[in-house]
């Protein structure tokens, strides 16, 4: 191993006799808690035969070199030893990515479900991604949404007009441009509805006018009175009365009532005249991207195979059920479909049939039942081909599969199950190929906000509530524009494969005008984000000063060093503060009122409990003060000069942020907590110490490639980690 | 055209595309009327003349496009409950004779809610001074002023399986997690997670079968977007009160209208039997798939996939069971959707309230006899800006003893104290049976700790409200000293409930009496 992942070791050896120290009067680790913080240690210390029992050999190990045998030279073609993940099943980003990406449509389903449990900070890690039976319900429900999408947008809207004196009625007679009810009673018509939906009825009328009241006309479907009317209009002057009804596909009765009659012989007469009635629908939009939809569905027509190919009907539907099962399923389940469960969809054909419903009500029950199977919700690799604790590489479908999750967070496109159907992408170059492909794919963004949006907590922005008294100046505006601006750094650097690194002090940023005058930056016009090259002398430089990372971690009111300082250990460096004892929370009691909060932080800081602990994360936030609560710069915090200056890690003085973030982009541990944050939202699980040797090959290749992201993307790509599954233990 | 007699009935407005002509009697909207075929609509309190205006349900086009909301739907819940693919034979008792109806009560179905609040209670605001039936109400409690006859305190209780027992800090999500289930959880953030089935889940299954949903969880604060919830601890401990198993929590749904559409949604007015039977068989199809796919793959997956598999396995019974009970459908009684929520209010207040709505018309309907209803999330950061308190919720909760932030913990407390009458004035207004659906009902309020600087789990702020069909005498502070186990209590509560048990999480060993 190197001299530099010797050094790491060491100063983590350093740091973790520290952490070990905060918390004298806290009973000892439990076992969980034991594992814990050996995979903490273990992770960040690419050493293969740490001491592994009890709490004592711990601080061992901070007090002295470990004793252990000398670790050998890693090399590039060390195998690692894979860990099969749990079985994970899509989460709600997954989900509707993947319906989008499958069917075209844009439907947003999964925003209904619960939400997804976090580990180890992501939201896609499959011991933790639970599956309620309010899940299963939304499930099947969203299938059912899905494929009724897809079918409607065959279905076009449609107006049916109906001339009231062509239909049947209980009174009244034909009169000029429509039918006089001349008495209580109606006409009726049955009007035909192609789909489920809302449809609006529109009857023109007006009423012969007398008495205290207009004429009264009442609408009802199929017996049912929706809607009871006062028609004003009179004199000749027709007018359109509507009511919109939700109905099922089928005839629908609707029948026009007069209700109100009124007649005093030779002195008062009212009467109401019906032009015509219309039924108008179904209403719900079916956008033009959606028939797209239905076509590139629907790939094989019964009535055409069967006169090609002289075959009946009944054959050709059964061949073009296959085929569109096939095909479809092949994409949401990620693989091919058996022979078996081909069959098994067959059935809903038969269905259908015995239902004397046509081929299309087969189709769309096939499709719900593949939407819903837990081929298509979980992401499922079987290891039935191998022994016990024999480890084996992913076929094509299955490394296809965990690629685009990785990088789109979404199902392979059609070229990956190309490479995968051929097992080209089990082949090195092909698969760098590929991972280059996807990163400059559209698609990718997923992974910035997926993957960047939680390591670095800039999703968080969403559940800030800065307090509208404190900062007036907040709204949902700056929200999205700090989200964005983040975002929109890191896809750069990802685009031009410049150093991750780069991002702690980058030279540009990405405003708009609402940012830039929050930031107190001149010049930006528009609510565009747009490129801005930050001026040398400026107070705002790198992650450090994105008002995203400010903003989430600060309380409504008021800004907190403990909580950025958490951040940029935890997230930055991969070092987990224990957390206070109980009851040391929050600022101490016994504070002089009229210090700065720097100073009354330094009183609490006295209190042997809390001083080794906040040594090491506070000055990370001290270093930020000048930053207020939703990122804005200031001098002073209620009249008191912002002293920025600290020490990083209790080693290095720095003067500013601007210093600080200096010495952790030179600090080792920054990429090393990289890698191990990709590499658990690559897996979809904690490390443990099997991983260690894999994220020691990730640093490795991460570090010779510059850091670049895409370095980093292709190392975990490649990795066995990755590449490979283990058959885990039967159950007991 | 001399006939002018007017025998016809007018009905009352009705929404569009709703069913049934029936006028009926006066009843309170509230009311639930369980004569068969009754149909209710708070319209029909206005007693109209034959011949007077019926109310116009639109304008004409073209014309203003402000189109008059209609309140209430009036459907039988024979109709909507069928389009539900639900629905439930109940017995009639209000058609037994009067002098019967008392005890008939006894038999009538019984329901229990867990209104949880974060971060604890400012305890010296809330613990009556005097105990007994005199006691008076504290400051906190004092929005209950004009139920203290349907509520008890009570204190000393403690909740031992949330104490750290070595696993260091994490009250908020070890308390949270702890707070129905009473079992100590195993401590991480991802694997292994590991607790208790919650009372409210023992619940739902015992009475399963009997209503369309076995239970109801609701909340207002969904996760977060990002993770890191509580010391080490994941955030599935504390985001969920609800366990159904030792690994799986029951989520939580936060929007109401999803809920409401979880209650009714599938109700096609005017679907015809056939129509509604022929769905249901391809619904049933489509879970036979599945559950044959999920069968044969839990065979060939390892002991822990194997686990996920059966969370699934467990959910796609449960809709089985529910288009099983959907084949049974029969009438029952008639009660009235609201309006369909829209989303989200922005409104905390009216977020509350609306949930808490949902959980009132789900037992009037008695589509579920369980419930459960976290206001906020264990170690809540919600600011309560709108009554005057900004700032974090956790944070102010670790209040150092300043008397400023005991003031701020008092008037939240307060507040969501008001939130919970809100709730208990619904279930006294709302009829079952001869008596209000408070009567029948057990609600249980409390939070993960008691203090929220000291992180306490004993002497936890704890109220049990209504009479739970008979079995409570509420109108009492009780002190029960300072180590008993809550878990008694929930012993009681499901024992109340009908179950036979005798022993709960880690400490409960005996019911709780002299409730």
């Amino acid at each position: 191993m190197t001299k530099k992942v010797r050094g790491r070791l060491l100063m983590y050896m350093v740091l973790a006799s520290v952490l070990m120290a905060c918390q004298p009067d806290i009973a000892p680790p439990t076992e969980e808690e034991k594992g814990r913080i050996e995979n903490d240690v273990t992770n960040d210390a690419p050493e293969p035969n740490l001491p592994t029992d009890g709490p004592s050999d711990e601080s061992q190990n901070g007090s002295s070199e470990p004793n252990g045998p000398a670790p050998e030279d890693g090399e590039p073609s060390e195998t690692c030893e894979p860990v099969s993940p749990t079985l994970r099943r899509l989460n709600r980003t997954e989900y509707d990515n993947t319906i989008r990406h499958l069917t075209g449509l844009q439907l947003g389903l999964a925003q209904d479900f619960p939400n997804d449990d976090y580990g180890y900070g992501f939201d896609n890690i499959g011991e933790v991604l639970s599956v309620s039976p309010l899940l299963v319900e939304k499930w099947a429900n969203a299938a059912d949404v899905v494929v009724e999408s897809i079918f409607s947008a065959n279905i076009v809207r449609t107006t049916q007009t109906f001339e009231a004196e062509d239909l049947g009625s209980s009174v009244g007679g034909a009169t000029a441009n429509g039918w006089n009810l001349w008495a209580n009673g109606s006409i009726s018509t049955i009007a035909q509805l192609e789909a489920a939906g809302t449809y609006r009825i529109r009857v023109r009328a007006f009423g012969m006018q007398a008495g205290n009241e207009p004429a009264r006309m009442a609408i009802s479907v199929d017996g049912n009175q929706v809607a009871v009317l006062d028609v004003t209009a009179a004199d000749g002057n027709f007018q359109v009365y509507a009511v919109n009804v939700s109905r099922p596909a089928g005839p629908a009765a609707i029948e026009v009532s007069f209700i109100n009659d009124y007649y005093v012989p030779n002195v008062a007469d009212r009467n109401l005249i019906i032009d015509y009635i219309e039924v108008d629908g179904p209403l719900e939009p079916a956008p033009p991207t959606d028939v797209e939809t239905y076509r590139a569905l629907m790939i094989c027509d019964p009535d055409e195979l069967s006169i090609t190919d002289g075959i009946s009907l009944l054959e050709a539907e059964n061949a073009c059920a296959r085929i569109i099962f096939s095909a479809f399923g092949k994409r949401a389940w990620r693989r091919p479909l058996t022979g078996e469960e081909l069959t098994r969809l067959d059935a809903f054909l038969d269905l259908a049939r015995e239902e004397e419903e046509g081929f299309a009500e087969g189709i769309q029950l096939g499709l719900r039942a593949i939407l819903l199977s837990p081929h298509f919700v979980y992401r499922v690799e079987l290891d039935d081909d191998i022994a016990v604790n024999e480890t084996r590489r992913l076929n094509g479908y299955e490394l296809a599969t965990r690629l685009s999750y990785f990088l789109w967070s979404s199902l392979p496109d059609a070229q990956l199950f190309e490479k995968a159907d051929d097992g080209r992408l089990l082949d090195p170059e092909e698969l760098a190929l590929e991972v280059e492909r996807m990163l400059d794919d559209p698609r990718a963004d997923a992974f910035v906000q997926n993957f960047v949006g939680q390591w670095l907590f800039t999703r968080g922005i969403h559940d800030a509530f800065p307090d509208i008294v404190a900062y007036p100046m907040w709204d949902d505006g700056l929200r999205l524009a700090m989200e964005q601006e983040t975002a929109l750094v890191v896809q750069e650097l990802l685009r031009e494969d410049r150093s991750i690194l780069d991002l702690l002090d980058a030279e540009f940023t990405y405003l708009n005008e609402r940012l830039a005058a929050h930031y107190g930056i001149d010049g930006i016009v528009g609510d565009e984000m747009q490129r801005v090259a930050i001026p040398s002398q400026s107070q705002r430089s790198g992650f450090l000063s994105h008002g995203s990372f400010l903003t989430t971690t600060s309380h409504p009111n008021r800004t907190s060093p403990v909580k950025r300082g958490k951040l940029i250990l935890e997230q930055l460096l991969c070092i987990a503060p224990p957390p206070p004892p109980p009851g040391v929370e929050g600022l101490p009691e016994e504070v002089d009122p009229s210090a700065s909060l720097r100073e009354r932080f330094e009183q609490h800081r006295q209190d042997p409990n809390c001083i080794s602990c906040h040594e090491l994360m506070d000055p990370f936030g001290f270093a930020l003060e000048n930053f207020d609560g939703v990122g804005a710069w200031r001098d002073t915090d209620h009249g008191f000069d912002i002293d920025s200056s600290g020490m990083y890690m209790g080693v290095t003085h720095f003067e500013d942020y601007q210093e600080l973030a200096q010495l952790m982009k030179n600090d080792p541990l920054v990429p090393d907590c990289i890698s191990q944050k990709s590499l658990t939202y690559a897996l979809g699980r904690g490390l443990n110490e099997t991983d260690v040797c894999t994220v020691g090959q990730v640093h490795e290749s991460f570090a010779e490639d510059g850091y670049t992201l895409k370095g980093l993307l292709h190392a975990i790509a490649g990795s066995d980690a990755f590449q490979k599954r283990r058959r885990e233990e039967e159950s007991p | 055209m001399t006939n002018h007699s007017r025998t016809a009935p007018e009905t009352a407005g009705q929404k569009s595309g709703t069913q049934s002509p029936k006028a009926v009697p006066a009843a309170t909207p509230a009311n639930v009327h369980p004569h068969k075929d009754s149909i209710l609509n708070s319209d029909s309190n206005e007693k109209r003349p034959p011949g007077h205006p019926s109310r116009k349900t639109d304008v004409p086009e073209p014309g203003t496009n402000k189109r008059r909301q209609v309140r209430n739907l009036g459907i039988s819940r024979r109709t909507f409950l069928k389009g539900a693919g639900v629905s439930m034979a109940l017995p009639f008792l209000e058609a037994m004779a009067p002098g019967m109806v008392r005890a008939q009560d006894q038999l009538r179905p019984k329901r229990f809610m867990a209104f949880f609040v974060p971060n604890g209670i400012h305890m010296p605001g809330w613990t009556p001074a005097s105990t007994g039936s005199n006691f008076e109400l504290s400051p906190i409690l004092s929005p209950l002023s004009g139920l203290r006859s349907e509520i008890s305190v009570l204190s000393g209780l403690s909740n031992v399986a949330a104490t750290p027992q070595g696993d260091g800090p994490g009250d908020h999500a070890r308390g949270t997690s702890c707070f129905l289930t009473c079992a100590h959880p195993v401590k991480t953030e991802g694997a292994n997670i590991s607790i208790g089935p919650s009372v409210d889940q023992l619940l739902a299954a015992h009475l399963s079968g009997q209503t369309t949903l076995p239970s109801l969880e609701l909340g207002c604060e969904g996760g977060g977007s990002t993770g890191g919830c509580d010391s080490g601890y994941s955030c599935a401990y504390s985001r969920n009160i609800s366990w159904r198993s030792a690994t799986t929590p029951a989520a939580k749904e936060v929007n109401p209208r999803s809920v409401f559409d979880r209650l009714f949604a599938g109700f096609v007015p005017g679907e015809s039997q056939e129509t509604l039977a022929r769905k249901l068989r391809y619904k049933q199809s489509i879970l036979d798939f599945v559950l044959s796919d999920a069968q044969s793959l839990s065979n060939r997956l390892g002991q822990k996939d194997r686990m996920k598999m059966d969370e699934y396995l467990t959910g796609v019974r449960e809709l089985e069971q529910r288009i099983e009970l959907a084949g049974q459908a029969d009438e029952g009684p008639s009660c009235q959707p609201f309006e369909r929520p829209s989303g989200v209010p922005n409104q905390l207040q009216e977020h509350v309230r609306l949930m808490l709505d949902l959980v009132v018309l789900a037992y009037q309907c008695d589509m579920t006899r369980v419930a459960t209803f976290m206001l906020g999330n264990g170690g809540s950061n919600r600011s309560y800006g709108f009554i005057g308190v900004p700032g974090a919720h956790h944070e102010i909760s670790h209040h150092q003893n300043d008397p400023a932030k005991h003031a701020q913990l008092q008037t939240i407390g307060t507040w969501e104290v008001e939130q919970l009458a809100y709730f208990l004035d619904r279930l006294a207004q709302t009829q079952d049976g001869s008596g209000s659906l408070l009567d029948q009902s057990m609600v249980l309020f409390s939070s993960e700790i008691a203090d929220g600087n000291s992180h306490g789990h004993f002497d936890l702020p704890v109220l049990l409200a209504g009479r739970g069909g008979g079995t409570l005498q509420p109108g009492r502070h009780i002190e029960f000293g300072n180590d008993m186990p809550i878990a008694n209590l929930y012993l009681a509560i499901m024992q109340n409930m009908g179950m036979d048990i005798q022993a709960f999480g880690d400490d409960g060993d005996a019911a709780l009496t002299g409730l």
